[in-house]
């Protein structure tokens, strides 16, 4: 018993950092069917932005959290402006394609920049074990479900309550129809990129801090099953996307537990198809029948 | 009306144009034109090609998002790294080729029967989590030399093997999608309610296609481990699934004059940008945005080469001139 | 005269809505005949439930035809084409990015057999094959005039002979039973008589049986030999043009609808 309830905490820690990224795939997903690949990518620049400042300015925890937020989101709304906007009529698959060029301009970009080295991630704050019951949990997981928790609650009281939300939900039900109702199509795209950016900004100096190691290819494994926890949700679903970052968190950690690491990736993936081939449309998705 | 003369007549012209650059590759290589590091990315391009049109067939004709396409291509290599092991002798390469044929289309079957229901993007990562899940029994397992790989793979496959298999490969393609099956398979890309009220069992078709596309996948795997004699499961990951996207994409979704272009371009750029070191995918990356903001439905549309219009069209000229 | 088409007590629910309920109707061999009723009577439904693009709730579909007697609910869709069922929809679903000549060919793919090999290595038998398809894919595509258009691609044609392609396409998988979904919508009056006319042309030359959706009155009295009335999902009456032009209950439920 004690070992599941660790794992439980593991996966959580995991599966928030997941449901992050996963939340920033469903949001653009859910306003322009775009399959943001470039999207791992933007928290690898989150935690390269955490690592700079930290060990160069000296930032705080929160400052460094809240700038890679800002850094994200600017990197979100440039990336939209230049690469997807040009191509918001295009045949989906070439916007996939741009996104993917996108993503390896960035890990490349930053590798001829700043070599490809792996680098140690400054611990700002001192790991602190807890022992409850016999199950152990750091100040830093606690930190980063609370940290998950509060942008989660913040992003859908911002899509719930906030004009800006409401010009979200509509653009991504009919956006022809929210222009003819005056919502700014552009600039509700850009806010979205920017919500959902910053929101993979912070998920990188998480990460930074849990795993303590950071490369400019960190994104892309975390990028994919964040995608899968996205899909696994229901694709567009803001609730599916924290619950599928979590189960896929969770699921991860237990089948490490249980001396399947190899192939907890591929575990991963076979419950993604299950899913989707009882629920085609995930588990929060609305499957929409075709009229004839 | 076409008579069987007049078909007859453009199959004999495609089969001279595909023996005449046979030997005019062979002919390269032995003036020396063509060196052993040019006559190496001909080959990558050969097995690219051989990808990129079963990709096309199952994206641009069936309409089916499929990412899964390396897991296909690893069956191949595998096969033929493990057979030819102790099948040491051409026979047991082109045995190997078979058996990497058979594994691959009931690995398709297995994938293709319940997801191919899945539509777009939705059928997109369910393909990619399987080829995935390929990839990762095939690192796991003994008999595939783990995350290492294998290595000293017998080299069977040289360049005119390639070629071969090139022309024999596109040939079954095209020929599959100018043809009543290739007709079945659009329509279901066009309008599946559509297609199932005139009659297409559109699951047996959407199948279809995957399954040709993935046993031409194993093909390439095949070339690949036999010509380069190493491969690691790393080799056939995500990656690999999205640069052979890149080529349809790039060459026209639905085009597979554009396949052959964008297979082409991207090999000599490819070969091009290696002096460039780190640089090089910088570039690679910048030049694929580029063409996709300028060039959104790629180099060739869905424009494909044909002899026959070619002929008409002279004779039209012809025609009107005298 | 036999019956060809034998429905009984159909019932479609839609997540507790009924769209259609207790339907029973039957069709005889070359009959035309006519389903009208107001917008949202549920006679598109119908039709989706007769062709089998959505299964039925309770009820079921016999089809009486020349090769003996076979229930059709639960049949998926295509199964019921091979049957001899085929129909054109309210919405053109043509395969637009194909030619004429394509969206004809494919509604033929199940009468011919190619098999794998000779298709791939171009045998002579596959260019047979070809060739007698094509020819009757003209033939068809002759009697609606449009044997100039079979390069053109299907959504570069003009409206109206659009809606005559999806005949022409359905004709083509050699049914028992057409089924039109308003093939008039959106034509002008003269479109409306040259296609009342191809109507009866079609029935007589390839002796189907035809139910047809149709809002225009004047076309419907025209040509039905008999009328099925659907309201609400329910039948409300049946019989010849005349009777239903004198059905009290059939004036009420077109009421403030226009009558011509």
């Amino acid at each position: 018993m004690q070992t599941f309830f660790q794992q439980i905490i593991n996966g959580l820690s995991l599966g928030s950092i997941y449901a992050l990224l996963a939340l920033g795939y469903t949001m653009v997903y859910g306003i322009i069917k775009l399959i943001n690949f470039a999207h791992g990518d933007i928290y690898m620049l989150g935690a390269f932005w955490g690592y700079y400042v930290i060990n160069v300015w000296h930032f705080n925890f929160i400052s460094a959290l809240l700038s890679a937020m800002l850094v994200g989101a600017a990197s979100g709304v440039i990336i939209e402006y230049f690469a997807y906007r040009p191509l918001r009529h295009a045949p989906r698959i070439t916007a996939l394609i741009t996104a993917i060029g996108v993503s390896f301009l960035l890990e490349n970009g930053m590798s001829y920049l700043f070599t490809s080295n792996t680098r140690n991630f400054p611990q700002i704050i001192k790991q602190v074990n807890y022992n409850i019951g016999g199950v152990l949990i750091s100040n830093i997981q606690i930190l980063i479900l609370v940290t998950a928790c509060v942008l989660m609650v913040l992003l859908q009281l911002i899509i719930k309550k906030t004009k800006m939300g409401t010009a979200m939900r509509a653009v991504s039900v009919d956006a022809d129809a929210a222009e003819l109702v005056g919502i700014n199509i552009n600039w509700t795209i850009s806010f979205t990129f920017a919500l959902g950016s910053s929101l993979a900004g912070a998920a990188g100096v998480l990460i930074g801090l849990y795993y303590n190691s950071i490369d400019p290819l960190m994104g892309m494994t975390p990028g994919i099953k964040a995608f899968v926890a996205a899909v696994l949700g229901g694709i567009g679903s803001v609730p599916g996307a924290s619950v599928g970052g979590f189960i896929i968190g969770i699921l991860e950690t237990f089948v490490q537990s249980i001396g399947l690491s190899a192939y907890k990736d591929a575990v991963v993936y076979f419950v993604l198809i299950v899913i989707l081939l009882i629920l085609p449309a995930g588990i929060f998705g609305k499957n929409t029948k075709e009229k004839v | 009306m076409i008579g069987l003369k007049a078909n007859l007549k453009y199959n004999v012209i495609w089969l001279i144009m595909m023996i005449a650059g046979f030997y005019l590759i062979n002919t390269l290589i032995l003036t020396g034109v063509i060196d052993s590091f040019i006559a190496n990315m001909l080959v990558t391009i050969g097995i690219n090609i051989i990808l990129a049109t079963g990709l096309n067939l199952i994206i641009g004709f069936a309409g089916q998002f499929s990412l899964g396409h390396a897991g296909f291509m690893a069956i191949g290599a595998y096969a033929t790294a493990i057979m030819t092991q102790t099948a040491n002798s051409p026979a047991g390469f082109y045995a190997s080729i078979f058996v990497g044929i058979i594994v691959s289309i009931i690995a398709a079957l297995i994938v293709g029967i319940p997801t191919l229901r899945l539509r777009g993007d939705y059928l997109a990562i369910a393909t990619m989590g399987a080829s995935e899940i390929i990839r990762i029994i095939i690192n796991n397992l003994k008999i595939t030399g783990g995350a290492a790989g294998m290595f000293n793979i017998p080299q069977f496959a040289d360049w005119p093997t390639v070629y071969i298999m090139v022309c024999l490969t596109t040939i079954i393609i095209v020929n599959f999608i100018h043809s009543r099956a290739g007709r079945a398979v659009k329509s279901v890309r066009e309008d599946e309610i559509a297609a199932e009220a005139m009659g297409i069992d559109i699951t047996k078709w959407k199948l279809a296609a995957f399954v040709l596309g993935a046993s031409t996948a194993a093909v390439a795997g095949s070339l690949h481990a036999s010509y380069l004699q190493t491969i690691a499961p790393n080799d056939f990951g995500i990656m690999e699934s999205i640069s052979i996207l890149i080529i349809v994409v790039l060459g026209g979704v639905g085009s597979i004059t554009g396949t052959f272009v964008a297979a082409v371009v991207l090999g000599v750029l490819d070969t091009v940008l290696q002096n460039f070191g780190t640089l090089r995918m910088v570039i690679y990356a910048l030049a694929l945005i580029l063409i996709m903001i300028f060039k959104p439905s790629g180099l060739l549309g869905t424009w494909e080469f044909s002899v026959k219009r070619l002929f008409n069209r002279s004779k039209r000229k012809e025609r009107v001139e005298s | 005269m036999s019956t060809l088409l034998k429905v009984d007590n159909v019932v479609k629910n839609f997540s507790g809505l009924t769209a259609v309920s207790n339907v029973s109707m039957y069709l005889d061999t070359n009959e035309l005949v006519a389903l009208i009723g107001p917008n949202g009577a549920g006679k598109t439904t119908l039709f989706n439930l007769l062709t089998g693009v959505i299964p039925v709730s309770s009820g079921s579909i016999v089809l009486n035809g020349d090769n003996g007697t076979y229930p059709l609910n639960g049949k998926p869709a295509y199964k019921i084409a091979k049957m001899g069922l085929s129909r054109t929809f309210q919405n053109i679903r043509l395969f637009k990015e194909l030619t004429v000549m394509d969206n004809v060919l494919i509604a033929m793919t199940s009468k011919v057999k190619e098999s794998f090999i000779p298709t791939i290595f171009r045998f002579p038998s596959y260019y047979k094959t070809e060739a007698k398809l094509t020819e009757k894919a003209k033939q068809l595509l002759e009697i609606f005039e449009l044997e100039n258009d079979v390069d053109v691609l299907a959504k570069n044609l003009p409206y109206g002979t659009q809606r005559k392609l999806e005949i022409v396409r359905a004709l083509a998988t050699e049914p028992q039973i057409l089924f039109l979904d308003e093939p008039a919508a959106g034509m002008n009056p003269e479109e409306k008589a040259e296609l009342t006319q191809l109507i009866i042309k079609v029935q007589r030359k390839f002796h189907i049986t035809i139910l047809l959706i149709e809002h225009d009155m004047s076309l419907v009295m025209n040509l039905a030999q008999r009328i099925y009335v659907l309201d609400h999902g329910s039948l409300l009456a049946k019989g010849t043009p005349e009777e239903i032009q004198s059905n009290p209950a059939v004036i009420k439920a077109y009421l403030g609808e226009e009558v011509d």
